[in-house]
């Protein structure tokens, strides 16, 4: 049975998916240079991020259904490119396996890389399906269907992905800014904006100045391969930026808790030339003298000391041995002692 | 000289033989009393309360019991008395205490109760006597106002040992170091001096110690009790036993299941096998030796 939450998850798919549908309708009117097909879509973000929020069917019925949508309204009907609409639903599903590879929620730059090749899988792997059907039904040429659909769409809408889907993500709490999160996303979102504004601008230089499409497909991809490699260049320094502030605040994490068996990990970092260096060596020095001043306390606590006001004892050893009492007592002690003595001998 | 060596020598003799036909003679004690059964006095003491000292006692006495021993133990703590509690004994059960007897309303022996049967069957031969103070609060009153003839204590002492044939007398000593307290330590064959280890605890435990020298106590030693799981008790040991210049008999850790009992069963007769048992048994034979 469903239960209330899954009602409302549906709802919102169908919701955003009418959403996709609508605004495919508005931009399948206007078509990419060479193109009697593909569009600038940004809206293909919508299942992609549908995808990541609810899990690969909320992402394949939103895109599936949406792409269909967009067909009605534009009077093609439900079923007018059925292999597009499924194509549609993959873009959905494929980042709906976000929380199965470990890319959900993204807190470092393992995540967000495995993200990342999920959008980039996302925008190729399903138009190369459906484009592959348009040449193998011989609707279209090779030529064709490799600069005519399937380039143009998946520059595109990868572009788009990886300009949208961060923000959405976290806006709805799943991308979160730890230090390695900090540090690739201002060189991430510098290298995206200016491809795509690069992107944006050969479109417009194209259109009007009618340069070969092929070239601007190229183009496109071999700025698609450069923005990869600068991610994954980015991703590797930013790594080896923030692994040991990483390592050192786990390590002072389980300081915290009592453990101090894992300040050896620091000893590599401690070895760098610079401030990270200094930090982890003066870190290990502070944590060691704080390990040794808890043992030396347990060992005081261990360890019985005793004290007597030797002054006080004699003077209150005075007072009751100088009592008539006390003597008479000792002395009767005394005797009862020696008689005893004499009788036992 | 010579008559006085060849006693010595016969007396020897006779001590192996005895040793070797009956097995360990040393229930034969030497007593201040100095008649024919020579009961050995052990005072159970400590300056403050608190330190386990009633606990102890009873103790004591049980295992001494249990060893086939007859054993009195008297409550002189008539300000605040509580081993009664121990042996499991009411109000209603004592039909004389001590008080009666120290204000001439009956003989000592008539005060004593018999409780061998805390011991639950384990005492083969064994018995204990308890000579309980009054729990009532007019009778407390009255000691705190009147006081009483402290001789009486010690001559209370005597016809007790004679009347029950007495092996062992325990006396679970008021805190502190008054007039009875003192009596107590001065006619004792041996002092146990029971201590935390806790820094309320040391002027007062070096003072009684300093005291019962001064009395010449012919055994005194010092029982570390409750002592913190965290601590070394080897360590405990010997710091006490050089800071007091005074043997320790042993020393007791902090246990979770005494704290159980609440004092109302006895250890040693429940734990037989918990090694605080074993620590109290070396305390015994150590009290005895």
């Amino acid at each position: 049975m469903w239960s209330k939450k899954s009602f409302t998850t549906a709802g919102v798919c169908i919701a955003v998916g009418c959403v996709y549908g609508f605004a495919n309708f508005l931009s399948g009117k206007y078509y990419l240079p060479g193109c009697n097909f593909a569009e600038l879509r940004p809206q293909v973000v919508l299942p992609m991020f549908m995808g990541v929020l609810y899990g690969p069917v909320a992402g394949f019925v939103c895109g599936a259904l949406g792409d269909m949508l967009g067909y009605t309204i534009g009077g093609k009907g439900p079923f007018f490119a059925l292999h597009w609409s499924m194509a549609n639903g993959l873009m959905g599903l494929i980042p709906g396996l976000a929380r199965y590879v470990g890319a959900r929620p993204v807190d470092a730059i393992a995540p967000f890389v495995r993200l990342l090749i999920l959008l980039v899988l996302a925008s190729g792997v399903p138009f190369a399906f459906s484009t592959g059907v348009e040449y193998g039904l011989g609707r279209v040429p090779f030529h064709e269907a490799l600069f005519g659909f399937f380039l143009p769409i998946f520059i595109t809408d990868t572009l788009w992905a990886f300009m949208l889907v961060p923000p959405m993500m976290r806006a709805a709490g799943l991308l979160i800014s730890r230090i390695e999160m900090r540090t690739i996303q201002a060189v991430y979102y510098l290298l995206i904006v200016t491809v795509m504004a690069t992107w944006l601008s050969s479109i417009l230089i194209t259109m009007r100045e009618e340069i070969q499409v092929e070239e601007l497909y190229t183009l496109g991809a071999v700025t698609l391969i450069v923005l990869i490699i600068g991610l994954a260049v980015s991703a590797v320094s930013s790594k080896k930026i923030t692994a040991p502030v990483v390592t050192l605040t786990n390590v002072a994490h389980r300081v915290g808790e009592g453990d101090y068996s894992h300040v050896a990990e620091l000893r590599t970092i401690g070895s760098r030339p610079d401030e990270l260096g200094t930090m982890a060596t003066v870190f290990s020095d502070m944590v060691r003298s704080v390990e040794k001043r808890e043992e030396d306390l347990r060992q005081e606590v261990r360890t019985l000391r005793v004290r007597i006001d030797r002054k006080k004892q004699t003077a209150d050893l005075e007072k009751i041995t100088g009592s008539d009492y006390f003597k008479t007592l000792k002395q009767k002690a005394g005797n009862l002692r020696r008689r005893a003595g004499a009788e036992d001998s | 000289m010579d008559f006085c060596l060849n006693l010595w020598f016969f007396r020897a003799a006779f001590e192996g033989a005895r040793f070797l036909l009956f097995g360990d003679p040393s229930i034969e004690n030497r007593s201040l009393f100095g008649n024919q059964k020579m009961a050995h006095i052990i005072s159970v003491h400590s300056f403050r309360g608190g330190t386990g000292k009633s606990n102890t006692s009873a103790n004591l006495a049980a295992l001494y019991a249990m060893d086939g021993l007859r054993v009195g133990v008297i409550d002189t703590d008539i300000q605040s008395p509580g081993i009664h509690v121990i042996f499991g004994l009411g109000e209603e059960d004592v039909a004389y205490s001590l008080n009666d007897y120290l204000w001439g309303r009956c003989t000592i022996e008539q005060t004593a109760c018999d409780v061998s049967s805390v011991l639950q069957g384990a005492s083969p031969g064994g018995a204990v006597y308890l000579i309980p103070s009054s729990v009532n609060a007019a009778d407390i009153a009255r000691v705190l106002h009147d006081g009483y003839d402290i001789d009486l204590l010690s001559d209370g002492f005597r016809d007790l040992i004679r009347a029950l044939k007495l092996d062992i007398l325990v006396i679970d000593t008021h805190p502190g170091l008054n007039e009875e307290t003192l009596l107590s330590i001065a006619i004792s064959n041996a002092l146990l001096v029971v201590m935390r280890p806790d820094y309320q605890d040391y002027q007062g435990t070096g003072l009684t110690v300093e005291v019962a020298r001064e009395l010449d106590v012919p055994r005194m030693m010092i029982l570390i009790n409750k002592a913190p799981s965290t601590f070394d008790l080897e360590q405990i040991r010997r710091t006490v036993a050089d800071t007091y210049n005074c043997p320790v008999a042993g020393a007791i850790p902090h246990s979770e299941e005494m704290m159980g009992l609440a004092s109302h069963h006895i250890f040693a007769v429940r734990y037989a096998n918990h090694p605080i048992v074993t620590e109290l048994k070396q305390v015994a034979k150590a009290l005895r030796s």
